[in-house]
């Protein structure tokens, strides 16, 4: 019914919240063109229906402007996720009060992970990799050393695409402690 | 030991675009280009979130639908402009037949979210013969609604039972009490004494309830002041009258092409002057539910269930729970659903997937 030009704005997320934050509403479109889809797999992931997801995404966005023009917003990606997970829980609590609400934006763990696997030197990652269990060292390697996909992992390993996915969000969070430790153990 | 990599492997690449999450979820994507994909997931819990929830079944067509309703790039703002543009007309042509502007050069404006509005309360029982409130609000709520873009509903994937496709099941059937409060006593709908079979006609593949059955003694014919079924008309400033039929021909075709805006109008304008058409009342409460304003649709429908003419019923009743469900949640629709699960009828299944 209505057609769209895509935006090609190249401004990162905060400067795009800046000039939104000063009414310039074409920060909106770009946004909208970077975030829309990324909510409404939220949205559908936890409600499961695609019609509220659909509901949900739109309010967000009509009421994006009084938000960032009310908070401080210092990454804007983690936010808008923490925001829009929470707004999902809230419609989902409404039908069942039991449901939690994050009260917090969330501790971004995957971020914490990447910086300390990117500062490690590769001598360091190579021997915190040796102190993985055997199955995360082999799909940590085949996936990021090798730049093989899930399911080439998983045909190589045998395991489930699931299984794999798993070993490798381990895989990265014990690499972290490991490197941590090694950090430590070296002061 | 492994060979020592020169290259850093967990050095970030950039975030795919939703082409690329698109065709990675659908399998198109090049073992190179998946392997990319899912390592940003694993670093970003929002993309590896939304993957999730994009991976279910649906998600992809729900989103290009979405896409109908977000702003334009490169301009000012226009959430909802597009309809908000035709529903400002309605209003203006109502009161005094300005000359309308095409939807694309319509004003911008920032418009109060259609999910404050606030919900009536459930009309089930007060049916307003004569004037009916509602209409009076609706037009403003137009203005405000986000229309979901229909695709051709003749086209639609699931089944329809107001569609020409699926007249085979259009005849007759026993008319239902349908509870749509389940605090109250259903609807009073007077008994038949036989079995009444409707004399149904069909105009762009959508179901009508032919105007001699509902009007015995003469059909209604309308002069299109204002308010027009026909633009060409209109633009030339012809007062001729115009047939019900013809009238609801030209309505069901802004419906069936996705005018949902241009249909209302039609329907609103047909409703001031008869409220108990229920042709009008169940494609009001369908425009309703597809533009988003779910808690209008809801009672339309409830009207619709009211009327004497139970040709609508099944599928009234099918929408009115969807819109209860929408608006006040799972619980409140469920005695509807497995009612209409229980009955066996033609939005049996899709209701039973409602009450799993």
């Amino acid at each position: 019914m209505f057609l769209r030009r895509t935006t090609n704005d190249p401004l990162d997320d905060e400067s795009l919240v800046a000039r939104l934050r000063e009414g310039q509403r074409q920060a909106l479109a770009a946004l909208w063109d970077r975030y829309a889809h990324l909510l409404f797999g939220v949205c559908m992931k936890y409600l499961k229906d695609v019609e509220r997801s659909k509901d949900l995404v739109l309010a967000q966005f009509e009421e994006l402007p009084a938000l960032v023009a009310k908070h401080e917003v210092r990454t804007f990606r983690p936010w808008l996720h923490a925001i829009m997970r929470n707004r999902c829980l809230m419609e989902l609590r409404r039908k069942d009060p039991s449901i939690a609400l994050d009260g917090h934006e969330p501790v971004d763990a995957s971020q914490g992970e990447d910086r300390t696997l990117l500062e490690a030197d590769l001598q360091q990652l190579e021997r915190a990799i040796t102190e993985l269990p055997v199955g995360q060292q082999r799909c940590i390697r085949a996936f990021y050393f090798e730049k093989l996909s899930y399911r080439q992992v998983a045909e190589r390993t045998g395991e489930p695409i699931d299984h794999v996915r798993s070993q490798l969000q381990n895989g990265r969070r014990n690499l972290r402690l490991i490197l941590l430790r090694h950090g430590r153990n070296a002061h | 030991m492994a060979a020592m990599h020169t290259e850093d492997p967990f050095a970030p690449g950039g975030s795919p675009s939703r082409k690329e999450v698109e065709r990675y979820l659908q399998g198109g994507s090049s073992a190179r280009e998946a392997h990319a994909v899912e390592a940003a997931a694993l670093r970003d819990p929002l993309l590896a979130e939304a993957m999730e929830g994009l991976a279910h079944p649906g998600a992809l067509e729900g989103l290009r639908a979405l896409d109908q309703h977000g702003p334009k790039g490169g301009r000012t703002w226009l959430w909802g402009a597009g309809i908000a543009g035709v529903a400002l007309l309605i209003g203006i042509v109502l009161v005094t037949r300005e000359e309308r502007e095409p939807p694309a050069s319509a004003h911008v404006t920032d418009t109060p979210s259609v999910m404050d509005a606030p919900a009536p309360a459930p009309a089930a029982h007060a049916v307003a013969r004569g004037t009916d409130s509602l209409l009076g609000v609706l037009h403003a709520e137009i203005v405000h609604a986000q229309p979901i873009a229909m695709a051709d509903p003749t086209k639609a994937r699931s089944p329809e039972r107001f569609i020409e496709r699926d007249r085979s099941t259009v005849p007759y059937v026993e008319p239902r009490t349908t509870r749509l409060d389940h605090t109250a006593p259903a609807p009073a709908k007077p008994a038949p004494a036989h079995a009444v079979v409707h004399h149904l006609v069909f105009r762009h593949g959508l179901k009508l309830v032919h105007p001699d059955e509902l009007y015995p003694r003469q059909q209604p014919t309308f002069t299109a002041l204002g308010v027009p079924a026909s633009m060409e008309r209109w633009k030339a400033g012809t007062t001729e009258e115009v047939r019900y039929l013809d009238f609801m021909d030209e309505v069901l075709e802004q419906y069936a092409a996705g005018n949902t805006a241009g249909a209302l109008d039609g329907l609103v304008f047909l409703l001031q002057q008869y409220p108990d058409d229920v042709n009008a009342r169940f494609y009001t409460g369908q425009c309703c539910y597809h533009l988003g304003l779910t808690a209008r649709a809801r009672d339309q429908f409830t009207q619709v269930l009211a009327s004497p003419v139970d040709a609508f019923d099944e599928e009234t009743a099918w929408y009115a729970a969807l819109s209860i469900e929408q608006v006040e949640g799972a619980a409140a629709a469920r005695e509807l659903f497995e009612r209409i699960a229980g009955e066996g009828g033609f939005y049996a299944a899709q209701a039973r997937a409602h009450v799993r």
